[in-house]
């Protein structure tokens, strides 16, 4: 079950009982893994994680139905107004306006470099914002369910469908009420995000053995075939050792130096990573979850998006997809998502003939 | 063989009104007879060519069904034997006191005449006897007085010696009987005759109190058999269980009949929820004999929490509703419980393809005093259900699981006082998953709701007009609630023990006052954890699509609420006027307070500090009834009413633990025209305006602990018109319609926009008719507005979570399309020896109609659909009543 079902899912998942599941969903077709117009598959920043005022690299990947787009009109801007907390979308709909005046324009273009606003932390991390009219300070926001916050990001693309992406740069900004003891932990231990890495892409055709296919060598198919494909992270340390450029809970940072000083170098998958527990007020050590959404100009996913939870240990995740019946060349990309906000995506071709 | 009147044999009535306070015992409506068995001629005595008359006291339950027979004057044994058989099979309309059916107990002459049938009379005779309720004693000089309704001059007679007075050649027909004496309260009833009927009554009366040296001496007397009918509630809807269990889409479960009544707003299919008069659902609050319960329905609302076979009757009280009931903004659902009184052990058994559920009670010991009743019920549609789904829509489909039960003993010590205990407890689980083969994908939604009540009820009738009535409780609602969208888990625990007391005494103070003192108290302390999004569960009035995921910002928190309300109360009854018009003051004084375990969300670095809160209100309350005419009933009431707020709400983190109590008027304007006897039309309009409703906080950073504002205001207006037929040979029905608007402001400096469950019109008829043979055939048809939705129009793409965000347009700006559905329901009743074997067939959505239930989107927002309700639904079910 993919994108192309998932709101008739979850509509019957989680609507109200209707007639003891006898009531009927209509059929709203919409196979979101095809690309036939312009759009915005993905957004990716490097690093992946920064904090306010940080330096920044911000790519997009725009494609339509002929592949990727290489002179898009895109533009970037932050969006600095806090969605107040009535506002149950992802972001202030202000924002949505293109002239908005929470907009804080920084570039065109399929890339950009930019620097994080100043107030990030203040306006949508832990810290709370400034008081006014001598009343306290008011709520901070809430951490997601990686512990993170995002700095909220805008593009509009006149010619894509739609023509707003929305995007949250994971801020580092440490965590919401701790101790200061719990939060110097986490700072001295937490390893911030690194974008997920498709490492390697197989294929597998019609039963046969599977096979690497790199970006420069299209993979050819017969019309209508049934190919497997499989996107490969790099393995990332699981269990707690010296050495392994993790420094978790459980390592002594006298015994384990190496780990807990300096830079820890992070990893292309499923990270291990700290995080601090809001219900029980304590830190945890937990592993990313990753995700892989498969797009094409032709054939079909019929799942378009798969992925592996944090407690799951492969680190491979796997796809169909069915060519399409007539000849031609299609483009795919693979996006990779971990949940803490990292994206990369690789792009491969596939001949029908 | 010709069977005689009854006369309401009112010294005894048997059940007290239906109210879950009761009031006096006070007939309002004699039990008229509906099914005559005519009885076997003994052989014995036909070859003798005897005749005679056997005088009977027959005991009608609140449904009209006779429940024992017992002979208070022989004519011999081969003629009680047949007329006791003969009258235990008879049928009755219910009776009524204060307005609501009731069990009474009567007297019943019994002919047995060889001779040939007379002509056809034209006329009829009334008689009676007056007597001294405390002692028997025949009581002289009472003027009784007859109005026909033929215009005629009225006809008055005074009691003799004997207490006795007696009309003959009265034409047929209903009429009007007034009490009157020097010193006596003005009392009015009706009756109604059929051509050649000897009406024969006894009219139990208690004489005035000893006069005190100070006094002179009088002949007062004071009537509380006949006392003018005491409505306080000025729009109310009550129904019959029996008149309930025979309504389509009730399955035999008499308590869903609410869905039906007018001012109750039709609820989503499996919602189950309760809307009435544009309040929100929580609003309405659900009482089992006075004892506040958490919800009325299972989940998924095919089924009531209470066995139908314990069930009297259902008041739906929509607003406007008298001192002795408050903490609601919404109306009031009163579910009056019964512990069948029976000569035997008996029950019923009944199942259908939901569940099944089993009812047995009988008296225990030689005086019949103490009466057991026990239910228990089950549902089973999973087990059945589960193996015909395949494996995907075995994950999709919700299919609730249930079950209740109850226990109950009635004590009757003596001829006045009425002990009762009572448990019940209530059970659900549910749980569905749509996997995914991306985990952040995933769905699944668990819930388990328990409840569980114990209480005592003990009941004093002084005979004098005084009745005490004490219901102490205590129980518990047990709440756990997990949704998991993708990496966004939710879940939300609550348990909350509860314990408190209703107690009221209801007196007559004079001629023309009838004072109800009363306390109610409610002491309830609730401890939450939640982990989740603030967003989940909705509120009302939050802008979304259905099964949109909450936003991925997660809080947690865990507290303890403490509510304490102790509410005196005061209501009088002032009659004038010879009980055409009645004023009804009241007053309720509702001091609260509440301790919430922490006012400062968690943090690590900081310990919880409690919050203290308590604040007083006085709720006066008023009722208006004015009879202008002996059909026609004019009514008016106006209230303020409170509610507090939920414990939900009180959270550091989720809420605000400062929220004040919401509070609301409620002004209510209406008659009722009786156009024949059983034929009643009932127009009522109302005006609820609330405020300080606890609504999502708009600003960007509210202060801690300040998620929720008490700004929001609601009103709702509209009309209600009901045209009843009560149960008159073998039809009964209702048209209910409503015509209504509900709205809500956000925050101050916003205007109105449309309520949640805002439906403009509803409209319900229903309709009974018992047929020859057993046979019963009866149908609903029902219309309703859609529910106003705010529609989606564009998207964005959320490239940070890998889906589609909706763009929304003007707040409950559209509507999901009207809803109407044809229910029908037969049946067929087999006698077997003294059981009766019940089974009907009930097909709801009878053409199949296609009704949208809710909105739902494509991925991508780009195209719009509708879930449909259930199609054509046969249930076929049996009953055995032992």
């Amino acid at each position: 079950m993919g994108l192309l079902s998932r709101s008739r899912a979850t509509a019957l998942g989680l609507g109200l009982g209707l007639g003891l599941g006898l009531g009927c969903t209509p059929e709203l077709e919409h196979d979101l893994s095809l690309v036939d117009e312009p759009r915005v598959l993905a957004v990716q920043s490097l690093p992946a994680e920064a904090a306010p005022g940080a330096e920044v690299q911000l790519r997009a990947l725009y494609v339509d139905g002929d592949g990727p787009l290489t002179e898009p009109s895109l533009a970037w801007a932050w969006c600095n107004a806090r969605r107040p907390l009535a506002e149950l979308g992802p972001i202030d709909r202000e924002c949505l306006e293109a002239s908005a005046e929470a907009l804080e324009p920084i570039g065109t273009g399929l890339a950009v470099a930019a620097t994080l606003p100043p107030g990030g932390c203040r306006s949508f991390g832990p810290e709370p914002p400034p008081a006014e009219d001598g009343q306290p300070s008011g709520r901070p926001v809430d951490p997601d369910s990686t512990g993170g916050y995002d700095q909220p990001l805008v593009l509009q693309a006149a010619a894509a469908t739609p023509h707003t992406t929305l995007f949250g740069l994971r801020l580092s900004c440490g965590p919401g009420n701790a101790t200061q003891r719990q939060a110097a932990e986490l700072r001295r231990r937490y390893q911030a995000n690194v974008a997920p890495v498709i490492a390697a892409v197989e294929a597998e055709v019609d039963d046969q053995p599977a096979r690497a296919v790199e970006a420069d060598a299209p993979l050819v198919v017969a019309p209508g075939a049934s190919v497997t494909w499989t996107a490969r992270f790099p393995a990332c340390p699981m269990a707690p050792a010296c050495g392994d450029g993790l420094c978790t809970l459980d390592e002594d940072p006298e015994l384990c130096a190496a780990d807990c000083t300096g830079v820890i170098p992070g990893c292309g998958g499923a990270e291990t990573y700290l995080w601090f527990d809001p219900l029980e007020l304590r830190l945890h050590t937990r592993r990313e979850a990753l995700a892989v959404a498969w797009y094409g100009t032709a054939g079909r996913f019929p799942s378009p998006q798969t992925g592996v939870g944090e407690h799951d240990a492969i680190r491979v995740l796997d796809n169909e997809w069915i060519a399409p019946d007539e000849p031609g060349e299609a483009v795919l990309w693979l996006v990779a998502r971990d949940d803490r906000g990292g994206a990369s995506w690789v792009e491969r071709r596939v001949l029908v003939e | 063989m010709v069977a005689l009147g009854m006369h309401p044999g009112i010294a005894q009535i048997a059940q007290s009104a239906p109210r879950a306070q009761p009031a006096a015992p006070e007939l309002t409506k004699a039990p008229e007879l509906v099914e005559l068995v005519e009885a076997e001629y003994p052989e014995s005595e036909r070859a003798e060519g005897k005749d005679g008359t056997v005088t009977l006291q027959i005991f009608i339950d609140a449904s009209g069904g006779v429940e024992k027979v017992e002979v208070v004057q022989t004519a011999g044994a081969a003629f009680d034997a047949a007329a006791v058989a003969a009258a235990l099979r008879f049928r009755f309309t219910p009776a009524e006191v204060d307005g609501k059916p009731a069990a009474i107990p009567i007297l019943y002459d019994y002919r047995f005449e060889l001779a040939e049938a007379p002509p056809a009379p034209v006329t009829a005779a009334f008689e009676g006897v007056i007597r001294d309720r405390t002692t028997g004693e025949p009581l002289p000089g009472v003027t009784v007085t007859v109005r026909g309704e033929d215009g005629a001059e009225p006809r008055s007679v005074v009691t003799g010696a004997d207490g006795r007075f007696a009309f003959e050649e009265l034409p047929p027909g209903p009429f009007a009987i007034e009490l009157a004496g020097e010193r006596l309260t003005a009392t009015a009833t009706s009756e109604a005759l059929e051509p050649g009927q000897r009406l024969e009554v006894a009219y139990d009366v208690s004489p005035p109190p000893a006069p005190t040296p100070d006094e002179p001496e009088g002949d007062d007397l004071e009537i509380v058999v006949v006392a003018p009918p005491l409505r306080r509630e000025v729009v109310a809807t009550s129904v019959t269980a029996d008149e309930a269990r025979r309504v389509p889409g009730t399955s035999g479960d008499v308590v869903r009949v609410v869905e039906s009544l007018p001012g109750v707003a039709r609820s989503a299919a499996g919602a189950g929820q309760l809307v009435v008069w544009g309040a929100a659902p929580q609003s309405t609050r659900v009482y089992v004999d006075g004892v506040p319960i958490s919800r009325l329905y299972h989940e998924g609302g095919f089924r009531s929490v209470l066995h139908p076979g314990l069930v009297s009757s259902i008041d739906l009280v929509p607003g406007g509703y008298g001192a002795a009931f408050g903490r609601g903004l919404g109306g009031l659902v009163t579910v009056t419980a019964k512990t069948p009184e029976r000569e035997r052990v008996g029950g019923r058994l009944h199942a259908d393809v939901l569940d099944a559920s089993a009812m047995i009670s009988g008296p225990v010991g030689k005086r019949k005093r103490l009466h057991l009743a026990a239910a228990a019920r089950g549902s089973y549609l999973e087990p059945w259900a589960r193996p015909l789904l395949d494996r995907d829509a075995g994950g999709l489909i919700p299919i609730p699981r249930y079950g209740d039960g109850q226990l109950r003993a009635q004590w009757r010590p003596n001829a006045r006082d009425r002990v009762e205990a009572v448990a019940l407890v209530s059970v659900d689980r549910f749980r569905r998953g749509v996997p995914s083969p991306d985990p952040a994908l995933a769905v699944s939604d668990a819930r388990q709701l328990d409840f569980g009540r114990v209480y005592a009820r003990w009941t004093r009738d002084s005979g004098d007009g005084t009745v005490v009535t004490v219901t102490p409780f205590v129980g518990y609602d047990r709440r756990r609630s997990t949704s998991r969208f993708g990496p966004i888990a939710t879940s939300l625990d609550a348990d909350a023990t509860l314990a408190g007391v209703r107690a009221s005494r209801r007196a007559k103070l004079g001629e023309h006052l009838v004072l109800e003192t009363g306390l109610d108290a409610e002491l309830e302390t609730t401890t939450l954890r939640r982990v989740g999004s603030l967003s989940l569960p909705a509120r009302e009035g939050d802008v979304r699509t259905f099964g949109q995921p909450p936003p991925d910002q997660l809080a947690a928190d865990e507290w303890r609420v403490t509510e304490v309300g102790l509410a005196p109360y005061a209501e009088a009854v002032i009659s004038l006027f010879e009980g055409g018009l009645e004023l009804v003051p009241g007053l309720r004084l509702d001091p609260y307070a509440r301790a919430v375990s922490r006012r400062n969300p968690p943090a690590a670095s900081a310990p919880a500090v409690g919050l203290y809160h308590h604040d007083f209100a006085a709720e006066p309350r008023l009722a208006v009834v004015g009879r202008p005419h002996e059909r026609v009933t004019l009514r008016a009431a106006a209230g303020l009413y409170r509610q507090r707020p939920a414990a939900e709400d009180l959270s550091a983190m989720f809420g605000t633990p400062s929220l004040p109590t919401s509070r609301a008027l409620h002004t209510v304007l209406g008659g009722t025209v009786r156009i024949v006897r059983s034929l009643s039309l009932d127009a009522t309009g109302f005006f609820t305006r609330a405020h300080e409703l606890a609504m999502r906080s708009p600003a960007e950073a509210p202060l801690p602990a300040h998620a929720l504002a008490p700004i929001g205001r609601g009103r709702a207006y509209g009309l209600q018109v009901l045209l009843r037929q009560e149960l008159t040979r073998g039809l009964s029905g209702w048209v209910a319609y409503t015509l209504m608007r509900s709205e809500r402001k956000d925050r101050p400096d916003a205007g109105f926009r449309r309520f949640d469950f805002d439906q403009t019109h509803v409209l319900t008829a229903v309709l009974a008719q018992r047929l020859p043979w057993g046979l019963e055939a009866s149908g609903r048809f029902r219309y309703a507005t859609g529910v106003p939705r705010t529609p989606v129009e564009g998207a964005y793409f959320d490239a940070r979570r890998s889906r589609y965000q909706p763009v929304f347009g003007a707040h409950n700006s559209i509507r999901i399309p009207a809803f109407v559905q044809l229910d029908l329901r037969a049946s067929k009743r087999f006698e077997i020896q003294k059981t009766a074997l019940e089974i009907y067939l009930e097909v709801l959505n009878v053409w199949n109609r296609a009704n949208a239930e809710e909105i739902v989107y494509s991925p991508d927002f780009r195209d719009a659909g509708y879930i449909r309700g259930f199609p054509v639904l046969p249930n076929l079910g049996v009953q055995w009543d032992f």
